[in-house]
Formats: structure tokens, sequence, C-alpha cells
């Protein structure tokens, strides 16, 4: 056994305490403890700290000490106080609608970003439903590329009518269309389920991979 | 009470220490499951063995260290690969918690080749400001990075940054997405569409990103541990992702096990409750 | 001042943004249109605090009522403020201390490790949800189940193992069937998002700003 190896050195405390901290969170398997809660609120309080140092680091301080006092962009001071005006919620309550300024400001300016940008990435998705349904190469027809296109063509289509509430519902035809359309939709699902259980897997396996090897030095 | 009415009331906490068996034991006895790569993991390969000498290559950290183990390993060797061809990084973070998590991993490659920050290799970070920080970037990378790397260094003044003016193929060759969900990959196809994508994703995001795919709006799509053990294959680094592989079949079998005989004990349950 | 500005504010805000987007204008030569994207950005980043605030208002009220394991509140407290003023103050308030070693060494040694470890305790659930509600109840549950088998099996090389076709299979369910599926569900939720956009934009949809 090799851990002890560098007893009390910067590096040692660090693989303990990580382990440590990954058997507290992993105590709540058993049940819910002490060990489990103490881990949960340090991360919790640690977290928004973090968020508050590189935001305070990286954004605020830059932009107002080189942006607004180098640079004169006094524009900054303004922006600043509008952003401020967030917080007037926390305060007396007849001047809690201030805040509506920023959130009007920002809501407004994303509203136009979406109109904007989110029409093009659907169109390629849109154009790449139209399919070649007549596969051919070098003159001569293909038919498993033909039967792969036709199941791509047909799974939009039925997918999609899945989700179309102006056709009558009685009419057979989208009756039929809608359920295969569910059929095919629950393909996409069972994928992601699959995948879903892969990843999972993957993060615990990380975390016993790091008790056993980089705490306990074994296996590996 | 019969055997299946008894599968389907057992205690959780066995199943929670067989799975832990399951787990652990092929991670210290290995079973050696072969790691067959796919096309999607291939194409980023490719695309590194192509680059002119000295591209720049932004990554981009749009992950939390809840998902680094599915992430982290295909970071690990893509940095090897694009260090040994000597190819300069620059990364940036979608996510808050994945700056401080990649600056861990990159610094320590940079460190194991011998590269310069600022020269080689830089770590730009994260900004607030979501969809407008994000989309300011492909017009002024500097500016939208309000001029400060991490450390609070001035980008104008580094060799490897002061020329990228703007997140546009003209500066970088491409970017490689690190995403465990939004903000990620929808950001780059929606909002900077002209750049060259490259994911590594984890395993749940991965067939809804499949659509991205055939119509060129990614360009590889690596998922989870398997893209990181396929990767570092390639590579010739074996790390932490081919190790798990083993682990990770067990428990894919123990779960589909699981599965079935959790149906079984359900008709037979069912059956006997109708006949009652 | 109170309902009609914020509702001017926001149409203004949009048309902006549809103007800066959609009017084509030449990047370099007009500055300006390249600082508001970055003024929004900063905007965003005055709202800062909104996190502390809660978690403050929170636990103080925990605290306050000593509700079971307040003390727990007043650790997290304790955390946020020591770690937070350390970060800030660690090269002074004025320069970036986030890269700084004993900084990063907190990071990686607490927070890391237990942000992890949180979200690997779903494997444990998902094995145990895996016989007791993954049942096969009707045949849309049933194809669910057999695609997410034949991937698993996929994913952990060993259904190419016990078939060679199993990955040709596997890829065929992938990229024939998942991905039309996904780009017509897509497709969908984009209509959707885009009408809820619409609203927004028309003034029809208020919620946001409390009115």
């Amino acid at each position: 056994m090799h851990m002890f190896e560098g007893f009390l050195s910067a590096d040692w405390w660090q693989v303990w305490l990580g382990a440590f901290f990954t058997l507290a969170v992993l105590s709540f398997l058993y049940k819910e403890n002490a060990l489990y809660r103490f881990a949960e609120h340090t991360l919790v309080g640690g977290y928004v700290a973090y968020r508050v140092v590189i935001l305070w680091d990286n954004t605020l301080i830059p932009r107002l000490r080189d942006n607004m006092v180098r640079d004169g962009q006094w524009i900054y001071l303004f922006v600043l106080f509008v952003g401020l005006l967030l917080y007037t919620r926390y305060g007396p309550s007849q001047y809690a609608w201030l805040a509506r300024y920023p959130i009007a400001l920002n809501v407004g300016y994303f509203v136009g970003l979406r109109m904007a940008m989110l029409p093009r990435p659907t169109m390629v998705q849109i154009t790449a439903a139209f399919r070649n349904l007549w596969v051919t190469q070098d003159g001569s027809f293909v038919f498993s590329a033909t039967v792969n296109e036709w199941v791509i063509f047909i799974t939009t289509l039925t997918v999609l009518s899945y989700f179309m509430f102006t056709l009558a519902r009685d009419w057979r035809p989208t009756q039929w269309s809608g359920r295969l359309g569910r059929y095919l939709l629950m393909v996409g699902f069972g994928a992601s389920f699959g995948n879903t259980i892969a990843g999972r897997i993957t993060l615990f396996l990380g975390r016993a991979d790091f008790l056993l090897s980089e705490w306990l030095k074994i296996g590996g | 009470m019969s055997i299946w009415e008894r599968f389907e009331r057992i205690n959780p906490r066995f199943i929670f220490l067989l799975m832990l068996f399951v787990l652990i034991t092929p991670m210290i006895r290995p079973i050696g499951l072969p790691v067959y790569i796919t096309p999607l993991t291939q194409a980023l390969y490719d695309w590194v063995e192509d680059l002119p000498p000295g591209s720049v290559v932004l990554f981009d950290s749009a992950f939390a260290p809840g998902s680094a183990s599915e992430i982290e390993p295909t970071m690990r060797a893509l940095l090897h690969h694009l260090f040994q061809n000597d190819h300069k990084v620059v990364m940036m973070a979608q996510w808050e918690l994945g700056a401080m998590h990649s600056s861990t991993v990159l610094d320590e490659l940079a460190a194991e080749y011998g590269k310069e920050y600022g020269v080689d290799y830089a770590n730009v970070g994260w900004r607030a400001g979501s969809e407008n920080w994000f989309i300011g970037l492909r017009d002024d990378f500097i500016g939208g990075m309000v001029g400060v790397d991490m450390s609070g260094n001035d980008l104008t003044e580094m060799p490897l940054t002061r020329d990228l003016a703007a997140v546009r193929p003209e500066y970088f060759a491409g970017v490689v997405c690190f995403a465990s969900g939004n903000p990620g990959v929808d950001d780059w196809v929606t909002y900077n569409p002209n750049m060259p994508l490259f994911v590594q994703a984890t395993a749940v995001q991965v067939p809804t990103y499949m659509r991205f795919v055939e119509t060129r709006q990614i360009e590889a799509l690596l998922s989870g541990q398997a893209g990181g053990a396929q990767y570092e294959q390639l590579v010739g680094q074996l790390g932490e992702a081919s190790r798990l592989m083993d682990p990770q079949g067990a428990g894919h079998l123990l779960i589909i096990t699981l599965m079935i005989l959790g149906n079984i004990a359900f008709i037979v349950n069912s059956k006997k409750r109708a006949a009652k | 001042m109170k309902r009609e500005l914020p509702m001017l504010l926001a149409l203004g805000a949009a048309l902006l943004r549809l103007f800066l987007e959609l009017s084509h204008y030449q990047r370099t030569e007009m500055q300006w249109q390249l600082h508001t994207n970055q003024w929004w950005a900063f905007l965003a980043a005055t709202a800062v605090f909104i996190g502390v605030i809660n978690l403050c208002r929170l636990h103080m009220h925990r605290i306050r009522r000593k509700v079971a394991h307040w003390q727990m509140s007043a650790w997290c407290l304790f955390v946020m403020a020591s770690f937070g003023l350390y970060g800030i103050l660690l090269k002074g308030p004025f320069q970036a201390g986030n890269q700084e070693h004993w900084f990063r060494w907190i990071f990686d040694s607490v927070l890391q490790p237990a942000d992890r470890t949180m979200f690997s305790l779903l494997a444990f659930y998902i094995a145990s949800a895996a016989y007791r509600s993954f049942r096969m109840r009707n045949l849309e549950a049933t194809v669910m189940m057999v695609t997410a088998a034949v991937l698993m099996l996929n994913q952990a090389s060993i259904g190419p193992m016990i078939w060679s076709g199993w990955g040709d299979m596997a890829g065929w369910f992938m990229d024939i069937i998942n991905a039309p599926a996904q780009r017509g569900l897509a497709i969908g939720i984009f209509l959707g998002s885009y009408a809820m956009v619409l609203r927004m934009f028309l003034g029809l949809e208020r919620k946001h700003l409390g009115l």
C-alpha cells in the first residue's frame, strides 16, 4: 500500500480530500446522512462563490478598469446603472418595478436574436428532409441505399405528422402515420435511453477509478 | 411468496452492492474488450492529421466537472495529438465550471510537451452574457473576451492571441466543442455556423446531435467514454477511457440482465395476479 | 413608466438586434454595432450577485427559524463567503486571482470530486430502476427498450463480439431512424419555440416582465 506516500504534502491532501468528498457523497446510497449534507452544502456554497470570483475577475473588473476608466468607454457606467436596477426587487416594494427595465432590455434583445438566428439551422434540417428516393450509382439502381432513403423520408414525415394537430385526427391516414411516427420516435428515445445508461455508468466509473488508482493505489 | 415476487421487492441496496461488485471487479482484473473505431471518431483524427502545421484550434469547454469522466479522456488524447503535431490551442468555455476544470487538463498536457503559455496555448475562459457574449465573439474575439485571459493577462500582448480578431475560419482552423448540454453545440450551429465544428459529447446528447452529422453542421461526433477510448487508441495514448471500457461493458450487461429479469418478473407476477 | 416603457424597451431591443443581424452591415466599419453585444453581455454580468442574495436569503431564513440541520446552512454561507472573498482578494480586488495555485487547489480537491460524485450516484439509481420500472408494457416501450439494448451492447464492444454485423445494425438505427426522427422532433420544437418568440416580440407574452 502506497496510500501514505508523500504524507501530509499538498498532493497527498488533495487526494485525501477528494476521497473524503467522494465517499461522503456516495454514502447517500445507504441513506441521507450528515456527511452527505456536509458535502452538499460545501458544494453549493463553493460553486456560488466560484461563479462570483470568475465573473469578478474576467468580466466586471476588466470592463470597468480597462474599458471604462482606461479607454474612456463610459457607456459601461450607464449599463452598470441599468443592470443594478435589477436589485430593486430586493428593496422596498414601491421601487421593485424598476427591475423590469433591465429584464425588458435583456429579453427583448434575446427575442430579436432568436428571431434572426433560429430559422437558419432549422432550414438546413428541413432541406435535409427532402430525399433522393431513387438512388443510382454509375447509371445502375442501388437497392439498399434507396431503401434507406425511403426510411429516412418516411421517418421524418411521420414523426412530423405526429405533432400536427391541424389535420383531422379521426381520418385514417393521419391516424396511421401518427402511430407509425410514434414508434419511430421511440427508436430515437431508445437511443437516448441506452446512451443515458452508458453515460451514467461512465460517471461512476470515473469516481471508482479515482478511489482505486489514485487514493488506494491498486489496480489500473 | 415466489422467487419472482421476491425479486420485485428486493431492497435496492442489494442491487447497489451488486452493481458495485460488477463494476469494480473488471477494474482490478481487466478482461480486455476490443475497441472499435467509428467513422465519426476517425473524422476528428483525420482532420487533425491534415491540418497545416501551426494551426490554431479553439477548444470550447461546455461541461461541468459532473460530466468530466465522459469528456476529459478525449480532451486529453486530442491535446496529445495536437501538441505532438505542433498545433496551437486556445481554450474557451461556455460553462463557467468547465473553464476551471479544463485549465487543469490543459496546463498538465502543455507542461508534458514543454509548450509555452501565450505562444503555443492560451486559456481565455468563460464570460457572462450567454448568447450575447457568444455571438459577439464571432465579430470581435478580443473585445468579447474583455481583452484578457483567465489570469488577467492582456490578450493583445500574447503572440498567440493578439491577431485572433474573431471566431471565424480565417483565424481558427476549427472548434472542438466538449459538450454536455446547453449552452453548447446548438449555440455553435445556430450562432456561428461557419466554424468547422467537431464535437465530443456526453453519450446522452449524441442521438439528438446525429441529425447535424448528415447535414455537415457537425464534422465529427465522439460519444462519451467510448469516443474517448477510440481516440486514445488512434493517438496511441491509452488512458482512463480505454482502461474503463471493460467495467463499462460489465455494467451494460448487468443493466440489460436486470431489465430482462424485471420484465420476466413483471409478466409472471401479473399473470398470477390475474389468475387470483 | 411602469408598464409601457418596459414593453417599449423590449421592442426596441428586439428591433435593434434584428436590424444588426439582418442588415449585413460592414462589421469593421461600424464599431458601435460590434459593441452592442458586449454592452448586453455586461448587462447580464451585473446580475452576478442575484445568486448570492438568493442563497443568503434561503439559508438566513433557515438559520433564523432553526429548522433541522440549520448548522449546515451556516456552513454553506461560511464556505461561500470565505471562498468568494479569498478568490477576489487573493491578488487584490483589481487583479484576477482565479488561476492562482491555492484557489485552483481548493476547486480541484473539494468542489470537483464532490460534483463528479453527485452525478455518479445516478448510475445506481438507473440500476435499481432497471428491474423495477423499465417494463415492456406495450409495443412502444418494447421498441424503446430493444433499441436501447442494441446500442448499449454496441457501445461497450460486446455486440460486435457476438456478431460482426452488430456495429452496422446499431449504426443503421442511429443514422437511418434516429437521426430523421430527431430531425422531425427538432422541426416540431422549432415551430413551437418560434411561435413563442413571436408572441414575445408582439407583446402578447408579458409574464417575464411581471405584467
